[in-house]
């Protein structure tokens, strides 16, 4: 079974009053943060990680941690890419301890088609679906990262600075490499194999 | 062709096409809540934290009532976490013995960009003083990054090392015998791990300010120059103190009392930015 990405709104408002009633010891508000950003948090990891066993773990270990130092939050800051810049270094750092990995392109391949589609617009998905994710796998982490939140998840510019800790300057800049890159990397997987980073 | 297809698309087309292939392609998304939910509260039984930073001469013989009280409290309650802050840095004691240990020590590659002293203190806005006992370090290393969970406030680090000497015994797992790393900030640069069970610590008076002391195995978390943490094993013996501002940690094989002395002789530091 598979879940659809939604992009998660940001609320500001919501979110900082909850960071607050954790940071005062209130675990059920942090346990409302928690259910709220799991899901990106998760895919964030997926995506640093590249393993399902690395993500669900780091996710787990970074939602304790961010608690931890929920302290240390500045108050009004948005919580989202505060938090997931604690979810994609604890996944960077699970998987350089790790020797699994699971190529994006075996999980794409493995979708059904879509009842509703032609065969031919359905296969056309497939093959860009195919060409992309292989594209994108072969990606280093930080390309990868920087598409995935700016095209997967839509998070602003701004978001994504914030969560990968770099100006929005250097956020444009990187993206439009990632970018070229992923598209000179468009070639049929007949002719590519997933090359571990390592 | 479905490759020359998508390479003729622009920036957002191409992303927008990724975003609607790959939205179905996602893998289910664990629940986490409860497993968070129970460390927390599991963490949470015996509350603890103090803050270490502070220097004032005044306040002395308070802290150190605070600092032996805690410390005493969390070595009978083993189930205890603690938690305490040095400026930049964080020591946490856990209960027990480590179930796993990183494998790895830092390296130079770990602790910055390799520099001469000037050009570190250029970069990180101060100049650290030295232990007049070692003379001039044979490596200096500066990083200036943001610390996770601190994303506006930046952390200089100043990191030296000097070569193991009649008086200064090779750090286990290390080349160097003394390494002495000068953090700016009060940004979480650097999270210390122990263990109730395998190592020692305690308090330790550096030229009359509160710090900390601590031998045996033990994990650090340190604040890389991506801005990402890595983890390493740190065999050495740790004194941290504060100072002008400053955090500092000396690591060497030195039992408590040379530290202290060693970190004693240690200069003033100096700030050319004002």
């Amino acid at each position: 079974m598979v879940t659809e990405l939604r992009p998660v709104g940001g609320r500001p408002t919501d979110d900082a009053e909850l960071a607050m009633r954790a940071r005062d010891g209130d675990v059920r508000a942090y346990e409302e943060l928690v259910a709220r950003y799991q899901e990106v948090a998760y895919r964030v990891a997926w995506v640093v990680a590249r393993g399902a066993g690395e993500a669900e773990d780091a996710v787990q270990e970074a939602f304790v941690k961010a608690y931890q130092h929920l302290p240390r939050f500045r108050p009004g800051a948005p919580f989202r890419p505060w938090l997931l810049r604690i979810v994609a270094n604890e996944a960077r750092n699970r998987a350089r301890s790790s020797r699994r990995r699971e190529g994006l392109a075996l999980r794409v391949a493995a979708q059904p088609a879509d009842a509703a589609q032609s065969p031919e617009a359905a296969a056309l998905e497939r093959e860009d679906a195919e060409l992309l994710a292989a594209a994108l796998g072969r990606l280093s982490e930080r390309d990868r990262l920087v598409i995935a939140y700016r095209h997967l998840f839509e998070m602003s510019e701004a978001e994504t600075a914030e969560a990968l800790g770099v100006r929005v300057g250097t956020v444009k800049s990187r993206l439009s490499r990632a970018m070229n890159r992923l598209r000179a990397d468009l070639v049929p997987a007949a002719n590519t194999e997933v090359i571990d980073e390592r | 062709m479905s490759a020359e297809r998508l390479r003729a698309l622009s920036d957002d087309e191409l992303g927008a096409r990724l975003r609607v292939v790959t939205a179905s392609s996602w893998p289910e998304t664990p629940d986490v809540t409860a497993a968070v939910t129970t460390s927390i509260r599991g963490a949470e039984r015996h509350p603890s934290r103090i803050p270490l930073s502070l220097g004032l001469p005044s306040r002395r013989r308070t802290v150190l009532v605070i600092v032996a009280a805690v410390l005493a409290l969390a070595a009978a309650a083993l189930a205890a976490k603690l938690v305490i802050d040095i400026g930049a840095v964080s020591v946490q004691v856990l209960p027990g013995r480590p179930t796993a240990l990183p494998s790895v020590t830092a390296s130079g590659a770990d602790l910055g960009r390799p520099v001469t002293i000037e050009r570190a203190a250029e970069i990180a806005g101060f100049r650290p003083g030295m232990p007049a006992e070692l003379g001039p370090p044979a490596r200096v290393w500066v990083d200036r990054t943001r610390p996770d969970f601190a994303p506006t406030e930046p952390v200089a680090r100043i990191a030296m090392a000097w070569r193991p000497q009649p008086s200064l015994p090779r750090i286990h797992g290390s080349r160097y015998g003394a390494v002495l790393l000068v953090f700016e900030g009060e940004g979480n640069a650097l999270t210390k791990t122990l263990f109730e069970q395998t190592d020692r610590y305690g308090e330790a008076i550096v030229d009359g300010r509160i710090g900390f002391w601590t031998s045996g195995p033990h994990e650090l978390e340190l604040l890389d120059p991506s801005g990402g943490t890595s983890r390493f094993l740190v065999e050495g013996n740790v004194l941290l103190w504060q100072a002008e501002g400053l955090t500092y940690r000396l690591e060497s094989m030195l039992p408590k009392s040379r530290a202290i002395h060693l970190a004693g002789t240690i200069g003033p530091a100096t700030f050319p930015e004002g």
